[in-house]
C-alpha cells in the first residue's frame, strides 16, 4: 500500500540536514518542497541511501562539485580542500549518512522505525534522477555563498 | 593513554577520529572498515578500546560487538554512529558496548567517553 508522503515524514530529513550543516559552520535555510520532473538535475555529486522499515525507498542528496569542496572543508574545520579526492567523497557520503541517521532518530521518537544502507556516491556531469518509481519530493537547503544542497526523498510509507 | 582501534566504513570518519585521538595523546593501533575486519583486527592488535560504527557493509557494528565480546569479555567498545535511536542504543549496550556517541560529534564528547571507559575495568 502506498500513501502520500506527509510533511511529518519529510521534515526530519530537512531538520537533520540543517542541524548538521549548522554544526559545520554553515547557516542553512530550508526551502520549499517541490515535485520536479527531473530531481537533482545538474547536480555533480549525488549520494544515495536506501531506506527500509516502516518506510522504504531512497533518500538522495545532490550538490555541485564546488559546493561539495566547501562542505568538506567545513566538515574538516575549515581546512582547504582543493580536489574531490577519495577522502573528500568519503566525507560527503558520511554527511548523507549523518543526515539520514539523525532523521531516523527523530522518526523513531514518533514510532517510525527505519534502517538505512551505507551510502553510495555518484559523480559526473548532467546527472539527474529520470525515472523513479516512487513519487519523489525535492527540497532545497540554501546556504550563503553556496549553490545549495538538494535533498530528494523517494519513500513510500 | 590508550591503544585504540577505530572501526568505520567511511575513511573520512577514521581520519577525523584518528586525529582527535592522536591529538589527545592516544595511539591508534588499528583500523577496520566493517565488522568482520574489526573482529580480525581486534585479535591482531589487541587494543585497549574500540570505537565502533553501526551501519557498515559486510557486517554491521552491533554484530561485531557481540563477537568481539565473545572472544574477549573484557573488551571496551564505544559505539559511534549516526543511528542513535533508543533501540540502537539499547541493542548496543546489551551487546556489551560501554557508551554510545551520536554522529556528528564534538571531540570533547569522544574523549570524555574514552576516559570514562578506560577508568573502569
Amino acid at each position: 500500500m502506498t500513501t502520500t508522503l506527509t510533511p511529518q515524514v519529510i521534515h526530519p530529513f530537512l531538520e537533520s540536514a540543517a542541524n548538521i550543516l549548522g554544526m559545520f559552520q554553515f547557516a542553512p535555510r530550508i526551502g520549499e518542497p517541490a515535485e520536479p520532473a527531473k530531481p537533482l538535475a545538474g547536480k555533480e555529486v549525488i549520494t544515495v541511501i536506501g531506506v527500509t522499515g516502516h518506510m522504504r525507498g531512497q533518500v538522495y542528496t545532490g550538490m555541485s562539485q564546488k559546493d561539495a569542496l566547501k562542505i568538506v572543508s567545513g566538515m574538516m574545520g575549515g581546512a582547504e580542500v582543493p580536489e574531490l579526492n577519495e577522502m573528500a567523497l568519503s566525507a560527503i557520503s558520511e554527511l548523507a549518512n549523518m543526515i539520514c541517521g539523525n532523521a531516523a532518530i527523530h522518526l523513531s521518537q514518533e514510532g517510525v522505525t527505519l534502517d538505512i544502507s551505507p551510502p553510495t556516491i555518484i559523480t559526473g556531469n548532467a546527472l539527474g534522477v529520470v525515472a523513479a518509481r516512487l513519487k519523489t519530493t525535492s527540497i532545497p537547503i540554501c546556504m550563503d555563498g553556496l549553490d545549495g544542497l538538494e535533498i530528494c526523498v523517494a519513500l513510500e510509507v | 593513554m590508550a591503544k585504540i582501534m577505530v572501526v568505520d566504513d567511511a575513511a573520512f570518519m577514521r581520519m577525523m577520529l584518528g586525529e582527535i585521538l592522536r591529538n589527545a595523546g592516544h595511539e591508534v593501533v588499528g583500523e577496520a572498515a566493517n565488522g568482520l575486519e574489526a573482529i580480525e583486527q581486534y585479535a591482531i592488535c589487541k587494543p585497549d578500546l574500540v570505537t565502533m560504527d553501526i551501519t557498515m557493509p559486510v557486517m554491521e557494528g552491533i554484530d561485531a560487538v557481540k563477537q568481539i565480546k565473545r572472544n574477549d569479555p573484557s573488551a571496551r567498545i564505544i559505539m559511534c554512529s549516526a543511528m542513535g535511536q533508543q533501540s540502537m542504543v539499547v541493542q548496543s549496550i546489551q551487546a556489551g558496548a560501554r557508551d554510545f556517541i551520536v554522529k556528528p560529534f564534538q571531540s570533547d564528547r569522544v574523549l570524555e567517553a574514552i576516559g570514562k571507559a578506560m577508568a573502569s575495568a
